[in-house]
């Protein structure tokens, strides 16, 4: 009698370990998932290196670099050559659409600075420089993850001592990567 | 017989606490994954250096405010010393409109400061500062600030002697 009780419950046991088991495993399964499952999204900070080169670029110790702007006050730095002047790829794997639709954007502004003006910017005085897909501009004021991600700073800097300020604006798309 | 059964019964219990045991490990451990900040996958920059801050701090320290260029005006004496607290002969109109105008939304508008200070003096208030000049100061003092997101340069000023020793000119963004 004694023995027929302990088989019985040596099988329940058995029974209990395996449901802890599988409930133990399914949880640490999930947490694996959960954990590695999504991608990390690094386009911002793409973007904002993107623009940080941009800046090195165009502008050091305070004044434009040599080769930005000539002594005319024309622009030397222009939409062709951009990419190779500020050492920049746009280059990207072959991945999906990827070589067909080029996955950046950066747009440069050149405005005069103007101590009236509330956030300081005045009049045009270069046109733009932009290069990569002008597409992506559109999807700026969209919000949501699977839209590109847009950047845009500005900074402060001297033109033959006047006072500029310079915006550039980094678009990055990657979404199946990063999302 | 009856000593068997309070045994079983001991055992029981012990199995019972053992599997909520495990069960409340494991339910929190899956929370903390699922909720926590596990779940938001970005990076966060760190640091107190921001490239574009740093390049139009130097760029207005090159300008010519109509008073003359505005680090020349700071390695002056005059600038620091002799004249009254809170003033001096800088045109406060080009930081505010560089650093508020182009940063406020990255950083909190009410958290900007550009002042003169002794080299000792912390910008979270930590130690005693001495705020010889205030150039721009948007908001509160330090001693207020918690570092959310926070840019910070400083430069030594000139030394003219014990007065000014270790007179640092300091920008801070948070």
């Amino acid at each position: 009698m004694k023995r027929l009780n302990k088989k019985g419950t040596d099988k329940i046991i058995s029974v209990y370990w395996f449901v802890i088991l599988f409930i133990v495993a399914a949880a640490v399964v999930y947490m694996a998932v959960v954990f590695y499952g999504e991608p990390y999204d690094v386009r911002e900070i793409e973007a904002k290196i993107m623009i940080n080169q941009i800046a090195d670029c165009i502008s050091q110790g305070g004044e434009i670099q040599d080769g930005v702007i000539n002594g005319e006050g024309k622009l030397e730095l222009t939409n062709e050559n951009i990419l190779s002047k500020c050492h920049l790829d746009f280059n990207v794997e072959d991945f999906k659409d990827w070589k067909t639709q080029e996955q950046f954007y950066v747009e440069i502004n050149f405005y005069k600075f103007n101590k009236d003006a509330p956030d300081g910017l005045g009049s045009k005085f270069v046109e733009d420089i932009v290069a990569g897909n002008t597409n992506l501009k559109e999807y700026c004021d969209k919000k949501g993850k699977n839209f590109p991600v847009c950047v845009e700073r500005d900074f402060y800097v001297l033109v033959k001592e006047n006072p500029h300020i310079i915006k550039v604006k980094s678009i990055v798309r990657k979404t199946e990567k990063n999302v | 017989m009856f000593n068997n059964r309070k045994a079983q019964i001991g055992e029981t219990v012990t199995w019972v606490v053992a599997t909520i045991a495990i069960i409340i490990i494991l339910v929190i451990s899956v929370l903390v994954v699922s909720i926590g900040p596990f779940k938001n996958r970005e990076f966060k920059e760190g640091g107190t250096s921001d490239l574009l801050v740093t390049k139009s701090f130097t760029g207005y320290l090159l300008t010519d405010d109509g008073n003359g260029v505005v680090f020349e005006q700071l390695k002056d004496k005059k600038t620091y010393l002799e004249a009254p607290q809170e003033t001096t002969r800088i045109d406060r109109t080009f930081p505010k409109k560089i650093f508020l105008g182009l940063y406020k939304e990255e950083y909190s508008s009410n958290q900007i400061f550009l002042r003169i200070n002794s080299e000792w003096c912390g910008w979270d208030g930590s130690s005693k500062c001495d705020n010889k000049k205030v150039l721009f100061n948007q908001g509160g003092l330090p001693s207020n600030m918690k570092a959310t997101k926070l840019f910070y340069d400083r430069i030594k000023l000139k030394d003219w002697g014990d007065e000014t020793k270790n007179t640092i000119l300091e920008l801070m963004l948070n």
